[in-house]
């Protein structure tokens, strides 16, 4: 059914073959498609999957912000309470890697990343610093709680700048 | 011969024909070379003109008369001479953004000098949730993945190189007319031709891959351009007067970002920088600069090997790495 085989020896991945790769990813469940032949990859991941605005690109923080989490904050409470008392000196801050400008959300009419208080995992993307119209998505080395963010959206970052402190779990 | 058969041939049919203009070919030559039947090169043939390629078509002979318009693989392909940036290229008749396109195909495993490019886009990025009107047939909506071995801090200036670069593109077509507005637009006569938008993915503060986009007006005419935009675009074809082969374009625009990205590492801008204050729209005007609430004018005077903005302010020099540039018009 699929025209693998001609992909194979072929130089370039050929236009109308991928298109029928893509018809089959839409017309079935399987969310993407990987076709290797001699060291040549093509990868098709169906659209509905993705995110339109491309930058919550890590599936993993996607569902951490579209879940709600309720069962879990139920299951920490008890637990953060004896925590809170060392977690001052606990705090990690996630740091600037660059000179830019720091922006909270990926839109300017968008919610933000990340708010305080809101539970983070590790990798998921907290902001954006922008540095001549290059983007670049911050994602936090921690997983935890934003107990602090420390800077206003549209304001200039130095490096190494501390832009958010984080209650790690 | 099933319909993918068919195309795969007509795709054989194609590079045969393709580098011989107006050399008449016997179908059954041609069906000998391919170890096929006459009727199905036939068939493959008129696979060749649905796809928009101009052939003269008998029961016996075909003739290649001219390419199609299209922004396929096959035809970029036909053009390129890079050696990584290309290389690997997949085109799509439609797709939401080849930025995003691009970005998941580079998520975990990113190769060096993947090409995506999309007859049209649907929901074509700009900064910040913007969108870029990207029509179909018109234009040329191009992403690069690269994986550059620079510390994190040198990266900005990739939006500025890949501005030059498409500058330098469009010079052969429109001579002396094309400017760059810092950082990342590409303008002729004041009106936008196209636009850059680089994202940058880490992994650990490092980089993981830059995603490089374009969209590129090239064969719009004004009436074509939304009534929101007719006064802020414009086109190729508009400035230079002649209809432009967007596949070709593509090519070229990809050999001279391949050049651009090949001393980037070292040098960053260094060896770049004359053509760039060259081209650049912005130094010797009074600007205003606007960063999220703040705002702050003075006159453009330089632009840095990083690719910062160097900008004078009552007699002391501001470098500036973001924020929205506005020049001042004089009275």
């Amino acid at each position: 059914m699929l025209p693998i085989r001609y992909l194979a020896g072929d130089k370039k991945v050929r236009e109308s073959y991928i298109k029928k790769l893509i018809r089959l990813v839409e017309e079935s469940d399987i969310e993407s498609l990987e076709v290797s032949s001699w060291g040549r990859r093509v990868k098709i991941v169906h659209s509905n999957n993705s995110s339109s605005n491309g930058f919550n690109r890590n599936p993993v923080a996607l569902e951490a912000i579209v879940k709600p989490l309720p069962v879990q904050a139920e299951a920490e409470t008890p637990a953060e309470q004896p925590a809170a008392a060392k977690a001052v000196s606990n705090l990690k801050a996630i740091k600037s890697p660059m000179v830019g400008t720091f922006y909270s959300s990926p839109a300017p009419d968008s919610d933000p990343y990340v708010s305080v208080n809101q539970r983070i995992n590790t990798g998921q993307v907290v902001c954006i610093v922008e540095a001549m119209k290059l983007m670049n998505e911050i994602e936090s080395e921690y997983g935890g709680r934003i107990a602090k963010v420390l800077i206003e959206n549209g304001k200039p970052v130095e490096f190494g700048q501390e832009l958010f402190l984080v209650e790690p779990d | 011969m099933n319909q993918v058969e068919l195309e795969q041939l007509a795709d054989q049919v194609l590079s045969y024909i393709r580098k011989k203009r107006k050399q008449i070919f016997a179908i059954s030559t041609l069906a000998k070379k391919l170890k096929s039947e006459s009727f199905d090169i036939y068939k493959a043939a008129k696979i060749l003109k649905s796809w928009g390629y101009g052939l003269k078509l008998s029961k016996s002979e075909i003739t290649f008369r001219h390419a199609a318009d299209t922004l396929s693989a096959t035809e970029i392909n036909f053009y390129l001479k890079t050696k990584i940036i290309g290389q690997n290229l997949i085109s799509f008749q439609s797709l939401k953004s080849t930025n995003d396109l691009a970005s998941q195909m580079a998520a975990g495993d990113a190769d060096e000098g993947i090409v995506v490019t999309s007859e049209k886009q649907t929901l074509g990025k700009g900064r910040f949730g913007r969108s870029w009107y990207s029509p179909e047939k018109v234009g040329a909506y191009i992403s690069i993945i690269i994986t550059p071995k620079i510390p994190l801090e040198k990266a900005p200036g990739l939006s500025i190189m890949t501005a030059l670069a498409a500058a330098e593109t469009f010079e052969k077509y429109c001579p002396g007319k094309v400017k760059i507005k810092w950082p990342n637009d590409i303008l002729i006569g004041n009106r936008k031709v196209a636009g850059v938008l680089t994202e940058l993915y880490t992994k650990n503060n490092k980089i993981d891959y830059v995603i490089v986009g374009i969209g590129i007006n090239i064969n719009q005419k004004q009436k074509d351009f939304p009534q929101t935009i007719r006064k802020l675009a414009t086109s190729l074809r508009q400035v230079s007067g002649k209809k432009i082969n967007r596949a070709k374009l593509t090519a070229e625009f990809l050999q001279h970002f391949e050049k651009e990205y090949k001393s980037y590492p070292k040098s960053q801008l260094g060896g770049s920088l004359k053509r760039i204050r060259a081209y650049s729209s912005l130094l010797g005007q009074t600007i205003i600069l606007k960063t999220g609430d703040k705002s702050l004018t003075g006159q453009a005077i330089d632009i840095n090997k990083t690719g910062a903005l160097i900008v004078e302010v009552d007699s002391e020099k501001v470098t500036v790495s973001g924020g929205e540039v506005t020049v001042v018009k004089r009275p």
